[in-house]
This record gives structure tokens, C-alpha cells and sequence, in this order.
């Protein structure tokens, strides 16, 4: 009795599952992206009559463009102050380790020293 | 035969040739200055972000890569910026604008229908204002600037998908808020 309702139920809800798959696909279908760029209000077209700009500007932003001085672009000051940034850090790492073995050395032999039995 | 050549050739040619630069801007300067006119509302604000569009494109010119982006999304990109800016730090509402601009009457149209029209055309602005402001700039791109999917997808920095599917709810919400205010008048 039992196994009848839970294969009953199954069934049941293969069907809906099965339905429900085919109303998916078809929405789907129905929204397909390539179809959205159809979709049009007519008066949007003439909605927005171009507006433009005043001829005396064109000109003097042309004249202005024209002749504005070449600007170093950000990039590569940033790269080149980046990269003697760097450097300066490599420099500085480098001395650090050299000094900090010099002191070693010192020390190691003072140590070396003072533990050398007197002759 | 510079003036017969892509944008995307010109553009590699105009990081040492301020002339071409030139022709760049002569092909562009109306419909940058045109999309930045209907963002921010005002003529002064307009040549103000188009000046400054222009003069960012030149000082970044090396940073175009021609693979893949039209010149054209490219340089609404860095206008889209600006007016982005502008509206950040101005803190003002985004609003399409309508304002000043001559209505065109159809000559062989009769008063009645020229009045109609006309009217039609407030009520469409009115929807369009009311619409969230990306919105309101991809009706800008899409019907003032007839930008490709494409194009739009570079200076929204969404997918093409995305773009499409942006579109489609924003014409439903038109036409859903076109009909409203129809039937409230009725």
C-alpha cells in the first residue's frame, strides 16, 4: 500500500516537473536575447532630436587640442617612479645585509678572541 | 587618404600625429558633446565634459588597445566617466534633459496633430525621466547615439547579455509606465 502512494506520488511529480520543463523551455524560447534588440518604442526614434553644439566651440577646443602641450602619460611616470622606487629599496636591502654581515664577522671574532686560551 | 581610414587605425597613428588626433575629434566631438548634453542637462556642463573628454582621450591615447574596442565605446567610455564623476560630485539627481531643445515640426502636419505629437513627445520624456539612471543613459546610447550592443556593452562595462536584457526590462517599464499615464489621463 505504501510502495502504490509513494510510486503514485513519484509519478506525480515527474509529470509536473515534466510540464514544468516544457513552460521553462518555451519562456525561454519566447525571450530569446537576440530577439530583444527587436523590441522598440516607435517614438523613441524621434524622441531625442540631436542638439549640437555651438560651432564656436568645435573650434576653439580643436585649436585648443591642437596645441596643447604633450602630456607625459600617468602610467609612465607611475612605472618609472615605481621602478626607481625599486631600486632604492633593492640599494637599501642590499647595504642592510652587507652591514649587518660585517657586524657578524666583528662579533664572531671578538667571540673567537676572548674564548682562545692564553698562550 | 587619412580621412578615408578607421577609427582604430587613426587612433594608433594620432599618438604621434596631432593632426590625425584631429580628425578623430572632428568625427566625434557632436555625438560626445550631444550624448554628455542629454546627461547632464546643460549646455555649459556639455562643453565643459566634452573639453575634458577629449583632452583625456588625447593624454591616454597609448593606453587604446585596438583589439577588440571600437574607438567610438572607448571614447563614451571616458565621457560615460566624467558625467559619472560630474553627478557624484555635483550630487545632483540624474536626469535626462529636455530643455532647451527646438522642437521640430513636421510641415505637412496639421496644427491638431502637430500639438498632438508634441505632447506625446512631453509624456515620453516625462516616462524616460522617471526611469533609474542607467536606464535612462542606455535609451540615450541605444536611440540618440545609436550605439551597437556592442558599443553600449564597452561603455556600460556589462556584458552584451546583460546589455540586451537591461534593454528589454527598460522598454517593458516604458511602455508599462506610457500606458499607465494614458489610462490615468482617461
Amino acid at each position: 500500500m505504501r510502495q502504490w502512494v509513494v510510486a503514485e506520488f513519484m509519478s506525480r511529480v515527474a509529470e509536473r516537473v515534466s510540464t514544468a520543463g516544457g513552460g521553462f523551455a518555451a519562456q525561454l524560447s519566447r525571450r530569446r536575447p537576440e530577439a530583444w534588440d527587436d523590441l522598440t518604442v516607435e517614438p523613441l526614434d524621434n524622441a531625442f532630436p540631436f542638439v549640437e553644439p555651438a560651432p564656436g566651440f568645435v573650434e576653439s577646443l580643436r585649436a585648443q587640442l591642437l596645441e596643447a602641450a604633450v602630456m607625459v602619460p600617468a602610467d609612465v611616470v607611475a612605472t618609472s617612479s615605481m621602478a626607481t622606487r625599486r631600486a632604492l629599496y633593492g640599494i637599501a636591502a642590499v647595504g642592510s645585509i652587507a652591514s649587518a654581515a660585517v657586524i657578524a664577522v666583528v662579533v664572531f671574532r671578538s667571540r673567537a678572541s676572548a674564548q682562545r686560551p692564553a698562550a | 587618404m587619412v580621412n578615408g581610414e578607421p577609427d582604430e587605425v587613426l587612433a594608433v597613428r594620432a599618438r604621434d600625429d596631432r593632426d590625425v588626433f584631429g580628425i578623430l575629434y572632428e568625427r566625434h566631438v557632436r555625438r560626445v558633446y550631444n550624448y554628455v548634453y542629454y546627461r547632464t542637462g546643460s549646455a555649459a556642463d556639455a562643453e565643459d565634459l566634452t573639453a575634458r573628454t577629449f583632452f583625456q582621450a588625447l593624454s591616454n591615447l597609448h593606453r587604446y588597445q585596438v583589439q577588440g574596442v571600437p574607438f567610438s565605446a572607448w571614447l563614451f567610455r571616458i565621457a560615460h566617466n566624467l558625467v559619472a564623476n560630474w553627478h557624484r560630485d555635483t550630487s545632483r539627481h540624474y536626469a535626462t534633459s529636455t530643455d532647451g531643445i527646438v522642437e521640430v515640426a513636421d510641415d505637412e502636419e496639421s496644427p491638431h496633430d502637430s500639438a498632438e505629437s508634441a505632447e506625446e513627445r512631453r509624456e515620453l520624456h516625462e516616462a524616460v525621466r522617471r526611469l533609474a539612471g542607467d536606464r535612462q543613459q542606455l535609451l540615450i546610447l541605444k536611440y540618440v547615439e545609436q550605439l551597437s550592443t556592442e558599443e553600449i556593452s564597452v561603455v556600460m562595462g556589462r556584458s552584451e547579455g546583460a546589455v540586451k536584457a537591461l534593454l528589454h526590462r527598460t522598454i517593458k517599464s516604458l511602455r508599462d509606465e506610457l500606458s499607465r499615464s494614458n489610462l490615468g489621463e482617461k
